[in-house]
């Protein structure tokens, strides 16, 4: 099967990532040199000692670039290498190019930079005090929250704090430029947005956007980390492949990707929330400190769906949302799976959680009180329909027996004194679209060659979502014909042109929709054609697996027949298929509109044993109800929900992104940085898939899947929350995540970290 | 340098012997990448946390026959294991291990066989087994993990005695799939346990077996017999080429994550290709009062050590708290020890052991020995009393209570010779030994489970002689510049009557023990933890400790979590 011979081609070790492409033997590589402060004046860099290393040394900075020194297209806040000052500690200050590899990083290092050290920032709150923002703060305001409040039998206040997240895609940033004739440039980028890389490196190289090519084949992982930030390195290899006028190939080292690259935004937040004494919750308010770091990058994006979904998969009839894009000496926080939404989550759990508590509740019972409901209105005004909020709830509390799993944890609990055990449920309410709403947009082309065999390109980036077998599939769908005749290639500008990054859980909903418009329009080119050879009216006609049916009886015509008579009758047999999302509107001004296309809805529970005596945690097991609506490829999509799960426990309690004060990144690398390995995750998962409903707004009526899922890991925090109160009921409820093991030794202490 | 060495080393490299025109200290991933042109072993970190560069390393493990006996002074030799490291002059059966190829120097390559995944994709029909299972599983997501997961579970196949699930995750505990389809992993894995439950016990049966089932080429077969190897044996031994100024490698899993690119040219004297030393990576059993183990011993022999599992009762229970199968297969006793890392596992679990170091020196006239105890062997932070010239040749392990008793003196004479060792056992304490049962217990606090450094880790032990509890030793790892033995903790201890004693007083033992190890602690802040956690989690550990001692002794119901 054609659209599975990229998993084969992986696992014989087959597949090329930017290091493994063939180099030319003209070849320079490229290293970059990092800044070494948090903020600092540049007052010189002297090449002299790189430069007497190799002739082949080469070194360029800002002054060198023909275009404009700048990548930032919401605001000009970032320089492709900077001029006066840098930003963050770890900041690429110059690039060098030579030989061989291990010169480049050798000559990089041999640069001598002298530097003030200027005054720095790194804590979110102490940057809005200043009132230093990247731009102004946003709110969503509805009902009457005031008032509302005066009404509640309970209200609670509180503080929760989330930490960054290092994206670890396994193949680090990296790009491969050359020269080609006329002034054009040809970039091979691991980048989930070409035409992104392509538009900064048409900056700030001076040219037309016709005159640079990008290319991506496959990203060895993304998660959001290659979405706006993949352009630099593209910029810099483009940079010295024009000066140099020979092919440069620049990919990072670990150490210097995680310190010069942006991760998931920490947030830090101040919550309100009041109910009736039902549990009804009447009113929420939310302030949230986004740690935006040096630049804007995608942070007014991310903060909108953080304000999106403030309120997680519940109704609220009043509250105000008030989100604060905090800029500080970090690097440049930037787009990770869930994209602002996982903060969010946090927060409206966190105060729900402390509602529970100060009402002496069950938390899974103001949770299922207070979730949406069909034709609800969302408080920004979307309509919600096909709502499977409750749906979800209630299924999960069926598989995972939640009342015996509560009894089974409470007997538990109180015969080991030694070990704890704790369980909570996370529903989740996710809307699928681009929140800036000209993204909901893409493009694809498909060619049917003369011997039947198909090819598509569309925007869709292949990072390990496997988006590629899904478009194959939609393709395969839409022109009746197996899988394996179809297949799916790389992402270039010259065959889809202004696409948007494969990000958003949208790449299979946009460019699968475009491929089957493009599938659609030469089917019905060909449907004519099999019309008249069959002599009958092309309403007659259907094909399915490749064979022509006339009022779905099998013909004589046969698919690769039909093409070659439609190419001898010159019929066109490639279409451009295009697609945008219909319906979508948001009114800024307002904060009212309806900005997705639908919601994925789902809900998990998670078991966490807690080791009281050694301060230790670990998920013992997870059951996922998730709406997948009519998959169109159920293995994929397991292998997203319980990736995207693992990464979000990951996230809550593991992964532990640590900055100084003086805005050294101190867990830089993968020996003090550490992500979930297969013993993290709970052997016992168990995932259940609602059954399907009709989606019109994808293919097939399939649903997004990328990111919902991660917020199920966000039930682990709470899990664990459950076990500590379970070992010490006095304890202070800190909503603090990652909760690592040093926290869960400082809440069984009962002391101050 | 050594130019004959590293210039005309030989290796197999999936089905072709090849010669590397480089230094034998260059990363064996580079090697591959850069050299051969095998992209397919993949550049994720290079420092061994992720896996992605795993190759299979065959080589041949001696048969036990035929070999010379090594001796410590007159102690005879009474049984030995072996390492893998050194090579078979006398022919043996290859054995196949998954090891890191960033931290792996090309010289310990020398007349080995390294399999990478374009071998494994050799096989007839172009997909093994293992690569079926994750195709049927989806276990691929973007890809850039999945050699070095195939590699590790061929490897497993190959090596492990232990074919059940549980065996298959521990091999792939080095590997990291970000995107992350450790579930498909999972269900891959238990596919392979499924299919190779019938697998032979016996060594080379099995890999016939394997070869046979296209897991592995068939050159694996043709490794053993081929003429290339017993040319490649005849080449000059490396330590000849030993001087102060070399650099002496053990397993590199250190060396190389401090020093990612080493000068080009360079050239380090790597101990476990030592062959005049044959004894440096192996189990050697004195019958009577000590283990020496070989320096460059890899830490996965050691936990697989009969001699270590029977002396040292429980030990391979801790396994798995030290970094990941990958690193184990790679990194050796002395490395990690000379690497004096004030945290490292390994340390801490031979200072709680009493553990000593046999020095050798190989420069200059005086090809001496020397013996010191652990505890006076790191002398500063990184700093150890090593003189130039000298490698730690062996690891000492006492096994028996004259042994301990000996280790715990702390006795250290600098002009000790060979004889005076044996001497001691023979003359000063006396044989007709009280059989003390040993205790040992290893704790560790770290982020994650499985290859992360501690926070803080120790170590436990004792002897039960008659009631009381003799040679009692507690370690401490980051906690203090070096790892540390906390004496004033143990003293409290010393002499105690164990056997026989009320829950409520080992209880009473527990809270003051732990109280004094808290004390006797110097941690600082850093990235792994604050000095508050970190001496929290000292008393917490050590109350482990006793917990897993005492547990039928009912010492829990005495103690407060």
């Amino acid at each position: 099967m054609k659209t599975i011979d990229e998993s084969i081609a992986h696992l014989r070790g087959e597949t090329s990532y930017i290091d493994d492409l063939p180099e030319p033997k003209d070849c320079l590589y490229a290293a970059v040199r990092l800044s070494e402060c948090a903020r600092g004046k540049i007052l010189s860099i002297d090449p002299g000692a790189a430069l007497a290393l190799d002739p082949s040394v080469i070194v360029l900075g800002a002054a060198d670039l023909p275009g404009e020194n700048q990548i930032g297209f919401t605001k000009p806040d970032e320089p492709v290498l900077p001029e006066a000052e840098w930003e963050y500690w770890g900041q690429p200050i110059a690039l060098v190019l030579a030989a061989t590899r291990e010169l480049a990083r050798k000559a990089a290092a041999a640069l001598a930079v002298d530097y003030q050290a200027l005054p720095a920032r790194t804590d979110p709150r102490a940057a809005a005090a200043a009132g230093d923002f990247i731009l102004p703060s946003r709110s969503i305001v509805w009902g009457e929250a005031e008032k509302a409040f005066e009404n509640c039998a309970f209200v609670v206040t509180g503080k929760v704090d989330s930490g960054g997240q290092e994206h670890v895609y396994l193949e680090t940033q990296g790009a491969y430029a050359e020269p080609r004739d006329n002034g054009t440039i040809f970039v091979i980028s691991s980048t989930q947005g070409p035409t992104g890389v392509q538009q900064a490196v048409a900056r700030s190289q001076g040219l037309p956007m016709n005159k640079v090519e990008v290319e991506a084949r496959r990203l060895g992982g993304a998660f959001g980390g290659k979405e706006d930030q993949a352009a630099l390195w593209a910029c810099l290899a483009a940079l010295g492949a024009r000066l140099s006028k020979r092919p440069v190939k620049l990919y990072l080292d670990r150490k210097t990707d995680i310190r010069a690259t942006g991760k998931r935004h920490p947030y830090s937040s101040d919550f309100k929330i009041g109910a009736d004494k039902e549990g009804n919750i009447l009113a929420f308010e939310a302030e949230y400190f986004q740690n935006s770091g040096c630049s804007c990058d995608l942070s007014p994006a991310i903060l909108a769906r953080t304000l999106l979904h403030a309120t997680g998969s519940y109704r609220v009839p009043n509250g105000k949302v008030v989100g604060h894009m905090c800029r500080t000496n970090l690097p440049s926080f930037t787009a990770f799976r869930g994209f602002g939404a996982p903060q969010a989550f946090f927060v409206f759990e966190a105060a729900l959680d402390a509602l529970a508590q100060a009402m002496k509740l069950p938390r899974e019972e103001l949770q299922r009180k207070n979730l949406y409901r069909e034709d609800d209105s969302s408080y920004f005004g979307m309509p919600m329909k096909s709502v499977r909020a409750e749906e979800a709830f209630g299924r999960l509390t069926e598989i995972a027996s939640w009342d015996a799993l509560k009894a089974e944890i409470n007997a538990f609990n109180a015969a080991h004194r030694f070990e704890k055990k704790g369980a909570a449920i996370l529903p989740v309410c996710f809307g699928i679209s681009f929140t800036k709403l000209p993204m909901n947009q893409a493009g694809a082309l498909v060619h049917v060659y003369q011997d039947g065999s198909v090819l598509v390109s569309t925007g869709a980036i292949e990072m390990g979502q496997q988006v590629s077998r899904k478009i194959g599939v939609v393709a395969a769908r839409s022109l009746g014909i197996p899988l394996e005749w179809v297949r799916v290639e790389r992402t270039s500008t010259l065959t889809v042109a202004n696409t948007v990054p494969t990000a958003a859980s949208t790449g299979s909903d946009l460019n699968g929709m475009a491929a089957k418009a493009a599938c659609e329009e030469i089917l019905s080119r060909l449907t004519t054609k099999a019309a008249e050879l069959l002599s009958c009216p092309a309403e007659a006609i259907a094909i399915r697996q490749g064979r022509i049916l006339e009022n779905g009886k099998e013909t004589a015509l046969g698919w690769k027949e039909l093409v070659e008579a439609a190419h001898g009758s010159r019929i066109d047999l490639s279409a451009h298929g295009f697609y945008a999302t219909p319906g979508l509107f948001y009114d800024m001004k307002t904060e009212r509109g309806s900005p997705f296309a639908y919601h994925v809805y789902g809900a998990a529970c998670v078991v966490v044993r807690l080791d009281v005596l050694r301060a230790r945690c670990k998920v013992e097991s997870a059951y996922i109800v998730h709406d997948s609506s009519n998959s169109l490829d159920e293995k994929v999509d397991l292998g997203q929900i319980e990736g995207a799960f693992a990464q979000g426990l990951g996230w809550t309690l593991l992964e532990d992104l640590r900055f100084g004060p003086d805005g050294r990144l101190l867990s830089d690398s993968l020996s003090t940085y550490k992500l979930p390995d297969i013993s993290f995750v709970p052997e016992k998962l168990v995932v259940d898939i609602l059954p399907g409903k009709d989606n019109p707004l994808t293919p097939f009526n399939s649903k997004a899947v990328g990111e919902p899922p991660l917020q199920y890991g966000i039930a682990g925090y709470f899990a664990l929350l459950e076990a500590l109160r379970a070992a010490k009921p006095e304890g202070e409820t800190r909503y603090d995540i990652p909760f690592i093991p040093e926290k869960i030794e400082a809440f069984l202490r009962g002391r101050a970290l | 340098m050594n130019f004959e060495r590293d210039y005309c080393m030989k290796i197999l490299v999936n089905n072709k012997w090849v010669s590397p025109g480089t230094a034998g200290g260059r990363p064996a991933l580079d090697f591959i990448r850069l050299e051969l042109g095998l992209k397919g072993t993949k550049e994720g970190c290079r420092e061994g946390d992720c896996g992605a560069c795993a190759v299979m390393l065959g080589e041949l493990v001696p048969s036990r026959s035929g070999v010379r006996a090594y001796q410590i002074g007159s102690v005879g030799n009474k049984d030995v294991e072996y390492g893998s490291s050194v090579l078979g002059r006398l022919g043996g059966v290859p054995r196949y291990r998954a090891v890191p190829s960033c931290l792996l120097a090309l010289g310990e390559l020398a007349g080995k066989h390294l399999i990478t995944i374009e071998g494994l994709a050799s096989v007839p029909g172009g997909l093994s087994p293992v690569m079926k299972a994750f195709l049927e599983e989806n276990a691929s997501q973007c890809g850039f993990c999945s050699p070095g997961f195939i590699i590790s579970l061929s490897a497993w196949l190959a090596e492990s005695d232990r074919l059940d699930i549980e065996a298959a995750l521990k091999a792939v505990d080095g590997n990291l799939c970000r995107c992350t389809g450790y579930g498909a992993i999972r269900r891959a894995a238990q596919r392979l346990v499924k299919e190779f439950a019938d697998l032979p016990e016996d060594r080379m049966a099995r890999l016939r077996a394997l070869v046979e089932r296209a897991v592995l080429p068939a050159s694996v077969l043709e490794y053993a017999e081929s003429a290339e190897l017993l040319f490649a044996q005849e080449e000059k031994p490396a330590e000849e080429g030993l001087d102060e100024k070399r650099t002496v490698l053990g397993g590199g899993t250190d060396f190389y994550v401090r020093n990612p690119e080493p000068e080009a040219g360079f050239s380090p004297f790597i101990l476990g290709t030592a062959r005049a030393y044959s004894e440096i990576a192996r189990v050697d059993n004195d019958g009577r009062h000590w283990l020496r183990l070989g320096a460059a011993l890899r830490i996965s022999d050691f936990f697989a050590s009969k001699a270590v599992r029977e002396n040292i009762p429980g030990i391979e229970e801790f396994e798995t708290q030290f970094a990941s199968t990958l690193i184990r297969n790679l990194a050796t006793l002395g490395g990690n020890i000379v690497n004096a890392s004030p945290v490292a596992d390994l340390s801490a679990m031979l200072l709680g052991l009493g553990a000593w170091i046999e020095i050798r020196s190989l420069s200059g006239a005086e090809r001496g020995l020397r013996w010191l105890n652990l505890d006076a062997f790191f002398t500063g932070y990184k700093q150890i009393a090593l003189m130039p010239g000298e490698i730690v040749a062996a690891i000492l392990i006492p096994t028996t209570s004259e042994g301990s008793e000996f280790a715990g003196s702390g006795a250290y004479d600098g002009e000790q010779r060979e004889e005076s060792l044996s001497g001691r056992f023979e003359g000063g304490i006396g044989f007709g030994a009280r059989e003390g049962r040993l205790f040992f217990s290893f704790e560790k606090a770290a982020k994650r489970d499985n290859l992360d450094i501690a926070a803080v880790n120790t170590a436990m032990s004792f002897r039960l002689d008659d009631a009381f509890a003799r040679s009692v030793r507690i370690s401490a790892g980051g906690v203090a510049e070096i790892p540390l033995l906390l004496g004033r903790a143990a003293a409290l201890m010393e002499g105690s009557r164990i056997k026989g004693a009320k829950a409520k007083d080992l209880a009473e033992l527990c809270r003051r023990v732990k109280k004094q190890a808290e004390e006797d602690v110097r941690p600082m802040d850093d990235v792994r933890g604050s000095a508050a956690y970190r001496r929290a989690m000292i008393g917490r550990l050590v109350q482990a400790h006793f917990l897993r001692f005492f547990a039928r002794d009912g010492i829990a119901e005495e103690l407060e979590p």
